[in-house]
């Protein structure tokens, strides 16, 4: 082999690991997160591979804090929290965390120990991402009912659909020239049935080896709490609104938002439900049965009232809304 | 649908002189090309309250004549409102007329307003007048003179705007210009999507859009698939858009979601297990039933969902569904294949979802794009100037 050809090899592998990275930085990119409307605890998308992270993301309550559980080389790219702990057991990959973000926090412990020290409902998110296909089934039920305990919005798990046979000798060259140990040999085979509270995105040809495809899934666990609860937002102005709401959140917006106004680019266009706050608004002496019988939507946003326990109101129309349900829709003289 | 026509028109202006039969509120938005710049309502006061509620109380008490006069008041208002509206035509310049037909009494505002202004037009009709007419009892006599008076408004016409290939044909064959154009949907919605399924062990996820003006069809589907369901141990949830009070059936849920953007409805619905399309099997509502075609189903297709009807053999819409989308769309008033199509979906994993999305995004882009309808529609109506 000449030196020509040994330095083509070396480009190439040089621009396969950036390609790798590219892809790494575009799966987990928040802005190509894709919201899918109405979806409930226990249901399941299923979805193509190009999609599965964009869609998980898109279903993630905010957070501020994270545990990033055995990320590996790669920490979580789903969420932006301000604080964000990597829990990496692994010396040779700890390294390079530090070196590579420093401005997370690394720490070198095993995820089980770490947890089990942690208190109760001490962080927003838990990621379990690639983890616990690498533990025994008891001990990685362990750490999910550890995870459990510590989260107070979330846990977040991905790993492959059902067992798929991994050794450590296997890792892909554009991982780059690290040293690897027995932790990375998968144990254990997980389902989404196996995830309670959860809603689980799954692509069934996810990885390829050779000829055979595994699938792989995430499950996003709902932990209980008003933070993780879902938010109606009544919309008669965009004043103070934040453009930005969960996919489990629902919109309620006036009629000038509506499909043929140019203000309706003001909102998003998931969970979106056009009423018209400002004529009800307005008609604040009318009994309800009349606002039921003759406004468009009005039986939506009386259900979706009663449904939703968190609930923000933008612009004065939609504050009389509110005020007039907290009334129990008592006409206002 | 007309505002999307409007929208996807951008060089042309819109003058819309609105016949506001039902008394609305104008709508709360309209495309930036359009602008209302007149409404014209039913002539009121208290001379014409009076004697409508002592022609009312006649007919109330099965007088004949009562009838009569009430229909001749009736006739003579609307009259008066096509009189308003020729004159006013007549003054704006314009290059051409838009008719929008919505029932038997603009047949006859538009008829007389068209004779005064004398200009090109175009007629666009979603419905046949028969359905318009078809929900109150009219007189054969005045139907027929109705559909007479549209037979000839419609040959005047340089241009026919109906929503089915059946219609579409129908008037050619009579001689007339005709185009079918609908609810489209943008081509460039429909390009490189892909599918995301939503699924829950034990449940189906079924959709219904629209009014329930098919209450009675839309039980009967809801009944055989409760009994589906049961012998399959899944529950039903039926998730329904639009206005209107759902039905109240024991073992399904339905669950309202109200209005919502089209193109956001299509996105919305996909991830669904099957659509439902009721559709009125009454012999009054027979000519409906051949010409028309619900814009539900082209979302239904958009959005790449099975689709279980209950709809009349002849009628048109079956005819398209069961040639163009068979694989996917079961009537279930034939007999036969309701358990094995149930069955398919009932086992239908994300490979063949995905698939059948694919297959519907290329048929609704061949049929029902802006560029399968609004391109011919834009050309046609830039031939007639």
């Amino acid at each position: 082999m000449n030196g020509a050809t040994k330095d083509l090899l070396e480009q190439n592998r040089l621009l396969s690991i950036q390609v790798a990275q590219i892809r790494y930085f575009l799966n987990g990119s928040r802005a190509l997160r894709v919201s899918v409307p109405d979806v409930e605890v226990d249901q399941r998308i299923l979805c193509q591979a190009a999609d599965i992270h964009h869609v998980a993301a898109g279903l993630l309550a905010p957070s501020a804090s994270c545990y990033d559980i055995g990320p590996g080389l790669r920490p979580q790219r789903l969420l932006n929290c301000a604080v964000h702990a990597l829990i990496e057991p692994w010396r040779p990959y700890a390294d390079h965390l530090v070196s590579m973000f420093p401005e997370k926090l690394t720490i070198r412990e095993f995820g089980e120990t770490f947890l089990q020290n942690a208190l109760d409902r001490s962080v927003d998110t838990v990621f379990l991402l690639d983890v616990i296909e690498h533990l025994e089934k008891d001990t990685g039920q362990e750490l999910l009912r550890q995870a459990r305990r510590v989260a107070r919005v979330q846990v977040v798990v991905f790993t492959p659909l059902g067992f798929m046979p991994h050794h450590f000798s296997e890792v892909p060259s554009e991982w780059g020239a690290i040293e690897y140990g027995d932790l990375q040999n998968h144990r254990s085979g997980w389902i989404p049935d196996e995830f309670e509270d959860a809603v689980s995105v799954i692509c069934e040809d996810y990885h390829r080896r050779g000829e055979v495809g595994f699938g792989a899934f995430y499950s996003i666990i709902r932990v209980n709490s008003l933070q993780g609860k879902p938010i109606l937002h009544l919309v008669s102005s965009l004043e103070d609104f934040p453009r930005k709401v969960a996919s489990r959140d629902m919109v309620i917006a006036d009629v000038r938002f509506s499909e043929l106004s140019h203000e309706i680019a003001g909102l998003p266009h998931h969970n979106l439900v056009i009423v018209p706050l400002q004529l009800i608004a307005e008609e604040s002496t009318q009994p309800v049965e009349f606002l039921q019988g003759t406004l468009m939507n009005f039986s939506v946003l009386l259900d979706s009232l009663d449904r939703f326990e968190k609930i923000e109101a933008y612009g004065a129309a939609a504050q009389v809304v509110l005020h007039r349900h907290q009334r129990k829709w008592l006409p206002i003289t | 649908m007309l505002a999307r026509i409007m929208a996807g028109m951008p060089d042309a202006h819109f003058q819309f002189l609105w016949f506001n039969q039902l008394g609305l509120p104008p709508p709360a938005s309209i495309p930036n090309n359009c602008t209302i710049v007149g409404e014209y309502r039913i002539l009121q006061g208290p001379v014409f309250e009076f004697i409508a509620r002592a022609l009312q109380s006649l007919v109330r008490r099965g007088r004949r004549l009562g009838r009569l006069f009430d229909g001749l008041l009736q006739l003579g208002q609307v009259a008066c409102v096509g009189v308003r509206l020729g004159r006013e035509l007549r003054r704006r310049g314009g290059d051409r007329l838009w008719f929008v037909l919505q029932g038997d009494r603009p047949m006859v505002c538009y008829t007389i307003a068209q004779t005064m202004a004398g200009r090109p037009y175009v007629l666009h009709q979603w419905d046949p007048v028969s359905w318009w007419m078809g929900h109150r009892t009219l007189p054969r006599a005045y139907q027929t003179w109705i559909k007479g008076l549209l037979r000839r408004f419609e040959a005047r016409a340089f241009l026919n705007v109906v929503p089915s290939a059946v219609w579409q044909a129908k008037l050619i064959t009579e001689g007339k210009t005709a185009v079918r154009a609908d609810n489209f949907i943008e081509a460039r919605l429909l390009k490189g999507r892909r599918l995301l399924a939503l699924r829950e062990p034990g449940v189906l996820h079924a959709v219904f859009l629209g009014e329930f003006y098919a209450s009675a069809e839309l039980v009967a589907i809801v009944g055989r698939l409760i009994e589906h369901s049961v012998a399959c141990g899944k529950r039903l949830v039926v998730h329904y858009f639009g206005s209107g009070q759902a039905p109240q059936i024991v073992g399904c849920r339905f669950v309202a979601h109200g209005f919502i953007d089209r193109d956001a409805l299509i996105e919305s619905v996909s991830k669904w297990e099957l659509a439902l399309l009721p559709y009125p099997v009454e012999a009054r509502f027979e000519e409906t039933a051949r010409l028309s075609f619900p814009s539900k189903v082209r979302v239904y297709m958009a959005a790449g969902l099975p689709i279980l009807s209950n709809a009349p053999d002849f009628s048109g819409v079956h005819a398209f569904l069961a040639r163009e989308y068979a694989e996917f769309y079961c009537n279930m008033r034939l007999a036969g294949d309701f358990d094995a199509f149930m069955g398919r979906i009932d086992l239908c994993g994300y490979a063949e979802a995905s698939k059948r999305f694919d297959a519907a995004s290329q048929l609704v882009l061949r049929e029902f794009s802006d560029e399968a309808e609004l391109v011919p529609l834009k050309r046609l109506i830039e031939d007639g100037i």
